[in-house]
């Protein structure tokens, strides 16, 4: 990329012909947002690197039926790794034996306390978690995309195969259910 | 709040897993599975005959076909992780070894010559968990190496094999016909059509309808990817003929 402008659906479009550099470059550029994003749903930093990587592998292995959303796969990425975060271990166990045999830098680290000392900080977050759980997959898609990363109710509607009317009335109704609960998980 | 940041030897290897997943998306389908897939679409019901496969499959008789001559008993082996095979001496006469690989666990199972058979948790126990490759070998050579992680587990049987492709036979309108092997193809190609039946299909009218001639003149990953689009959904059929290349049989489909 000697002009620094990344026009993403053409590495996509790459990436789709079997270039490795185009598909990496996309890893490169999404992983943090996407592994920042899984942090808030999982317990710990070890499942969220793993569902982070599966939804990097399930963007190429289901490459012919990903949806581009403002010209990027990131929304795609979000969604896909928020329905992995949702069961992590089920989620993860086409990639079990791979990500097993893969090293990592401090094998010996205990990383659910690392978890929970960051958590520790904001226990809505907490809170969080469980009301995503409880909400339909398409629902919580809605919320992560609209209200967590501030897509606009018309792209996630896109992506999500739905109307921008009915994503508008299931987001209306997904927060009142999460506003409950979290008001009765305070009490 | 303390940052938490992705693993950075994680990280590099599961880069360096999407690269070679992307790059070589041909590793991971066994030799005749590869050969199948000629165009962009799905032979719907029907398949093509390639030499190795028509052997494997008893029809010694196809012209064209290889030959395929087993040369003494096979070696079984069941391993976990990385492991060499021993195969004992060499016998005269031979020019390849059949290896059939059983997945027992998902994984990667690479052979000496860098093709390998990947198998994920829906193919363990099924008929896609495993595959069949003749391995060229040198005559030194008495054992093969399948390479794979650590706690993935296979099974494989392995011969010593005589190959010798036949010749293609001619028809009365003086075209070649038999099954798909390396000398290229013959005016009519082998075939299974979707009746069941065994036949043959025109190579120009097989190339015109899994895209193979269309492809032929794509300049970039774009036009291929339009004139796949433009394909979706569609199904196309050409007709099959017996041997004269005249007599209808029934059809070969292939579906996009």
């Amino acid at each position: 990329m000697d002009t620094g402008v990344v026009n993403e659906v053409e590495v996509w479009t790459r990436a789709c012909a079997n270039d490795g550099r185009a598909f990496t470059s996309l890893f490169d550029t999404h992983r943090d947002r996407v592994f920042r994003h899984v942090l808030r749903l999982v317990d710990n930093a070890h499942d969220a690197e793993e569902v982070t990587s599966a939804s990097f592998f399930e963007l190429w292995r289901r490459r012919a039926s990903v949806i581009l959303v403002s010209d990027s796969v990131l929304p795609w990425l979000l969604v896909t790794a928020g329905n992995i975060a949702r069961n992590v271990s089920r989620g993860t166990r086409r990639y079990r034996a791979l990500f097993d045999s893969l090293q990592r830098a401090d094998a010996t680290a205990d990383a659910e306390q690392i978890a929970v000392d960051h958590f520790e900080d904001d226990e809505s977050l907490g809170y969080l978690k469980a009301a995503m759980k409880m909400l339909k997959p398409v629902d919580a898609s809605l919320v992560i995309l609209v209200v967590l990363e501030d897509y606009a109710v018309t792209e996630a509607a896109t992506l999500l195969g739905l109307s921008a009317g009915a994503a508008r009335t299931r987001l209306h109704r997904a927060k009142g259910k999460m506003r409950q609960q979290l008001t009765e998980a305070r009490t | 709040m303390k940052q938490i940041d992705f693993d950075p030897v994680f990280s590099a290897a599961i880069r360096s897993e999407l690269d070679a997943r992307v790059t070589a998306p041909t590793a991971r389908i066994s030799l005749r599975r590869r050969h199948l897939r000629l165009g962009a679409g799905i032979f719907a019901g029907a398949s093509i005959l390639i030499g190795g496969a028509a052997a494997a499959a008893g029809l010694l008789t196809m012209p064209g076909a290889q030959e395929v001559t087993e040369l003494g008993v096979s070696v079984v082996e069941t391993a976990t992780g990385t492991a060499a095979v021993q195969l004992g001496a060499v016998p005269d006469g031979a020019t390849g070894i059949l290896v059939s690989l059983t997945c027992l666990t998902p994984g990667t199972f690479s052979f000496d010559d860098g093709a390998s058979i990947g198998c994920d948790m829906d193919d363990v126990g099924q008929p896609t968990g495993g595959g069949s490759y003749t391995l060229n070998f040198s005559p030194e050579q008495q054992f093969i190496t399948i390479t794979t992680a650590p706690e993935s587990s296979w099974t494989i049987a392995a011969t010593y094999v005589s190959e010798r492709t036949t010749e293609w036979a001619i028809n009365a309108n003086g075209e070649t016909y038999g099954a798909l092997n390396e000398s290229g193809e013959p005016n009519l190609i082998a075939v299974t059509a979707t009746n069941g039946n065994g036949g043959f299909v025109h190579a120009g009218e097989l190339a015109h309808a899994n895209g193979s001639e269309q492809a032929a003149t794509f300049t970039s990953p774009e036009q291929a990817l339009a004139w796949q689009d433009s394909m979706a959904g569609k199904t196309v059929s050409v007709p099959v003929y017996q041997n004269d290349g005249e007599t209808r049989v029934g059809e070969f489909t292939i579906q996009y």
